[in-house]
């Protein structure tokens, strides 16, 4: 007896008509379909994955370029604000010391 | 036998949309009432072998050849249809429950069930066994499983299973004809 009169006969179980080789194509087709889906995303996820890498180390480069020139600009006004308390004949040697020596 | 190897010989050869379209020709009605008898309704049999398949082509690129394909498709499909029914929350339901009115209820709802052709002493048979025992009977007289196949598919020990099974079959005897 086929498998399908004995969970039929003894069950109760019926199905649809011509069930089994209906969804096996469909089914068949189902996978393929989802398979080429998660292809495509996979591709897709990977370029917005570079994208967003991109984009953290763009602001990475862009913080610290910005905390460079902050400091420049610190270190400046400190010395100006420090420059006040040089007397006049030792500012040449003063200015050698903290603004060329010093970048050097 | 000659089917398991040319399955293997795709998977070998990575040709996995062919290894499923082998595993289909071999085992889909196997699966489809495998699931059924799980999950008893029609449509959500057919959802879980869906899902089944899914799990299959993914798996299959990692497959370790540890159990034959037979086997291995059986414990995806096995293990769908509980998640399907835990799921719906069905699960716990269908362990508490030795209800003959209700095991029928929720056939009856199914528009792919035939309440007339029903056998309802074999039903209410089924019904008093533990669901263990009814899983184990239905994969061994119905899928004609092997106990080593059971076993593989179910995670349970391979001892338990076979007196689960001679109990089952004892219970069903002696209340078949009972009632006949």
């Amino acid at each position: 007896m086929k498998k399908k009169d004995i969970h039929k006969e003894q069950l109760g179980y019926d199905l649809p008509e011509n069930y089994f080789n209906t969804s096996k194509h469909e089914m068949l087709r189902f996978v393929k379909e989802n398979n080429d889906k998660n292809a495509a995303t996979t591709g897709l996820k990977s370029i917005l994955f570079s994208g967003v890498i991109g984009i953290v180390a763009f602001t990475f480069f862009l913080v610290q370029k910005q905390q460079n020139i902050q400091y420049e600009k610190d270190t400046f006004e400190e010395l100006t604000i420090e420059s006040l308390e040089v007397t006049d004949d030792k500012f040449d040697e003063w200015f050698d010391a903290n603004f060329i020596l010093n970048e050097v | 036998m000659q089917d398991e190897k040319d399955i293997v010989q795709h998977i070998n050869s990575k040709a996995f949309d062919r290894a499923v379209t082998a595993i289909s020709n071999n085992y889909h009605e196997m699966l489809y009432w495998h699931i059924r008898k799980i999950v008893r309704r029609h449509q959500d049999a057919n959802d879980a072998l869906q899902n089944s398949y899914i799990r299959m082509f993914r798996g299959l690129k990692s497959f370790k050849f540890n159990s034959s394909v037979k086997t291995w498709c059986f414990r995806i499909a096995y293990n769908e249809a509980i998640r399907l029914l835990q799921k719906e929350q069905r699960l716990q339901h269908a362990e508490n429950k030795n209800d003959l009115s209700d095991h029928l209820n929720t056939l009856t709802a199914d528009p792919y069930f035939d309440l007339d052709s029903v056998s309802y002493a074999f039903h209410e048979s089924l019904v008093k066994l533990s669901t263990k025992q009814q899983r184990i009977f239905q994969m061994k007289y119905f899928d004609e499983l092997t106990f080593d196949e059971i076993a593989d598919i179910t995670e349970w020990n391979k001892n338990s299973i076979k007196t689960a099974f001679y109990a089952a079959k004892e219970k069903i005897i002696v209340h078949v004809k009972a009632t006949v």
